[in-house]
């Protein structure tokens, strides 16, 4: 009886096994696997991102070349341990055609090995870390968003030709305020700007009222503050700054645009006007890819997009230009990389293109000003484009 | 040489503040034996409460005076129906629970407020900055501490001096010989959660113009209050005040010296004091 109720069982394993069959296969589904956070401190972006690309989805039907689109979504925490589990399973397990993701350069640095050794495309989407398209480039990783070199060399440059040439630097003293503000002085210099003065508040840093202090004793030697700061401390920086009374006509303040744009207009408010911000995408552009693209985002989530929502659209259109133009067979990675970065996207920032040296976006870079707007909410205007922005990826031997 | 007042000023302000935001934890904890972690959760209720008020009725001043009452009401609620519960059976269920409240707190703030950061625009009054001998300070800070030493006055005062302050101490001290003196002991210490509870709702509305108003802020100051706490000696309003102010000292002084570390200088006092006096500077041995 026993041998038989055994026999039954393992048969009936190794039918259900038949069936179910290797899951795996180059089955007809795109799988998408998103490595971003829906929790915690960096939950905003991570939903932000989701939902531009969400709206690029939406707008292809689902589906493309054939195959339906199926997006694995879980919660990364934003967590390098938590991410590294996640694409082991998205790469092994779920078999996952592309990642989307993540929003930290820290994050992203610790599961590069995984990705270029599982051989699976990385599309990411908001990371900034310079050397993930420079001295740790991968055929397999291919960014959207923006290096922290590109978004602020500009603003170097555009300072010393327009504002002064003496600045100090507010940045938050972890790697990516590191490279920021090393772009920042890059470019600075580059334009005969003086080596500017430093500030490096320790990350978590709640209030700023010391190192006002020491701005307001340079007052008279300085022509400009740029600063970045992470997170919450962005906003609560430019208010302590305005509400000291530092900021004026002559000492302006500027920085990277995720630092007073549409996400932290809430919380700073009309402290905003005024400060110059550089980037790659701001709401305010007045293009009419822009305007019909802002009008579709806006009709479906009831809210002005800004520069994360577009980094997730961008992803996904990138993507679906990709799998189109290889009418849907994704078997030959070497061609799926030369696709990748041979796609110009008419995006709501403007064209943009990956570079196929370093994996990197060539895009537009932006700076603009914030003003208040005919509507009376908070806006950019725009002052000047440089256009097609390459980051160089030093180091980069693919 | 101005440049020194207006670094002592900021000090003299971030000590305040600092006491602002830990003395509702003092209370609770030094006096009820308590380890109201939820602390950090009601600082954060307050501050959405103020910004609800503020903007609701268009006065900073009424969000000033109400949401630390709201926050109270709040607090009693989580003290009568769930914290009351974990008293004398020790610290980990109150640990466990009122870390639990945290969480909740925080995603109940999410669903309620949503997650992109808040602020508060003050009033003109209080948005520019006035320049007194040289010195220039924003008046909005001015305003916190001279709410913030209103608050010092008043809480000595009424622990230190009145006869309600006396009957809590007692509470405190042996709290059968209160109770056999006929001293209500429960509803005193009721009273005196509430009391912590407004405390910690008043630094949260008043928080939010200067640090924002986001889920998770609770969190953030927690720590800082629990070092305040231990460094000045459980139980002691005034080594809380004291403890408060050589922090925000060090704070500045780390932060104009060596910024990279101005966030570590909390823990280097705490780690200093837990070598050199354990029992905390104003505090007593324990029994």
């Amino acid at each position: 009886m026993k041998v038989l109720k055994n026999t039954v069982l393992v048969t009936a394993m190794a039918m259900s096994f038949a069936v179910c069959g290797p899951a795996s296969a180059q089955g007809k589904d795109l799988k998408v696997g998103l490595l971003l956070p829906f929790s915690q401190v960096f939950a905003v972006y991570g939903e932000a991102i989701k939902e531009g690309f969400d709206l690029a989805i939406e707008e292809a039907g689902g589906q493309v070349a054939g195959r339906k689109i199926v997006v694995f979504k879980e919660d990364n925490k934003e967590d390098p341990k938590v991410s590294l589990q996640m694409v082991r399973r998205y790469t092994k397990d779920d078999n996952v055609d592309f990642i989307v993701g993540p929003i930290a350069s820290h994050v992203v640095a610790a599961i590069r090995d995984e990705v270029h050794r599982s051989k699976t495309f990385l599309l990411v989407a908001n990371a900034g870390n310079n050397e993930i398209t420079g001295k740790n480039c991968s055929p397999y990783i291919v960014r959207t968003s923006f290096s922290n070199w590109q978004v602020n060399h500009s603003m170097g440059q555009y300072a010393a030709e327009n504002i002064g040439k003496s600045a100090l630097t507010v940045s938050a003293n972890y790697d990516s305020g590191r490279e920021q503000a090393g772009a920042f002085r890059q470019g600075f210099i580059e334009k005969g700007g003086k080596a500017p003065l430093e500030e490096w508040p320790a990350l978590g840093t709640a209030d700023f009222a010391p190192i006002i202090t020491n701005i307001r004793a340079k007052q008279g030697d300085i022509d400009m503050v740029w600063s970045f700061l992470a997170g919450s401390a962005a906003p609560r920086f430019i208010t302590q700054v305005t509400q000291a009374g530092v900021r004026g006509p002559k000492l302006k303040l500027m920085g990277p645009v995720y630092m007073a744009d549409e996400l932290f207009f809430p919380a700073i408010g009309e402290a905003a006007l005024g400060v110059l911000v550089s980037g790659h995408y701001m709401a305010s552009l007045d293009t009419p890819r822009n305007r019909a693209f802002q009008a579709r985002f806006q009709k479906k989530y009831n809210k002005v997009a800004h520069v994360m929502h577009v980094q997730g659209y961008d992803t996904a259109k990138l993507m679906l230009a990709t799998v189109e133009a290889l009418k849907g067979d994704l078997s030959d990675k070497a061609k799926v990389r030369k696709t990748l970065t041979g796609i110009q996207v008419d995006s709501p920032r403007g064209y943009f293109r990956i570079d196929p040296r370093t994996g990197n976006v060539v895009q537009n870079i932006y700076i603009g000003e914030v003003i208040k707007r005919a509507d009376g909410a908070l806006g950019h205007k725009i002052l000047k484009t440089y256009e097609q922005v390459t980051d160089k990826g030093e180091g980069c031997v693919l | 040489m101005q440049i020194i007042i207006e670094q002592l000023l900021n000090a003299l302000q971030m000590g305040v503040l600092l006491f602002l935001i830990s003395s509702g934890l003092s209370l609770i904890f030094g006096l009820m034996h308590v380890v109201n972690l939820a602390h950090g959760a009601l600082y954060m209720v307050g501050a959405y409460f103020g910004i609800t008020i503020a903007q609701g009725l268009g006065n900073l001043y009424l969000a000033v005076l109400l949401a630390p009452l709201l926050t109270a009401v709040v607090g009693v609620l989580v003290e009568r129906t769930l914290l009351s519960r974990t008293y004398g059976r020790g610290m980990y269920p109150q640990v466990l629970l009122t870390l639990g409240l945290v969480f909740c707190f925080d995603e109940l703030v999410r669903i309620v407020w949503g997650a992109p950061i808040q602020t508060l625009t003050l009033p003109s009054g209080l948005a520019e900055s006035v320049t007194l001998a040289g010195v220039s300070l924003p008046i909005y800070r001015i305003f916190v501490v001279g709410v913030g030493v209103l608050v010092i006055a008043v809480l000595l005062l009424a622990f230190g001096r009145s006869r309600l302050g006396a009957m809590v101490r007692a509470g405190v001290d042996d709290r059968e010989m209160a109770e056999a003196l006929g001293i209500n002991v429960r509803r005193l210490f009721g009273g005196v959660f509430a009391v912590g509870a407004a405390l910690a709702g008043l630094a949260g509305v008043l928080a939010v113009p200067i640090f924002n108003a986001y889920p998770g802020m609770g969190s953030e100051i927690l720590i800082s209050a629990l070092v305040v706490v231990v460094v000045g000696g459980m139980g002691s309003l005034a080594g809380a005040l004291i403890a408060s102010l050589l922090i925000g000292a060090a704070t500045v002084v780390g932060q104009v010296f060596a910024a990279e570390f101005s966030t570590a200088v909390i823990y280097l006092i705490l780690v200093a004091v837990l070598l050199i006096r354990p029992q905390g500077i104003m505090g007593s041995v324990a029994r």
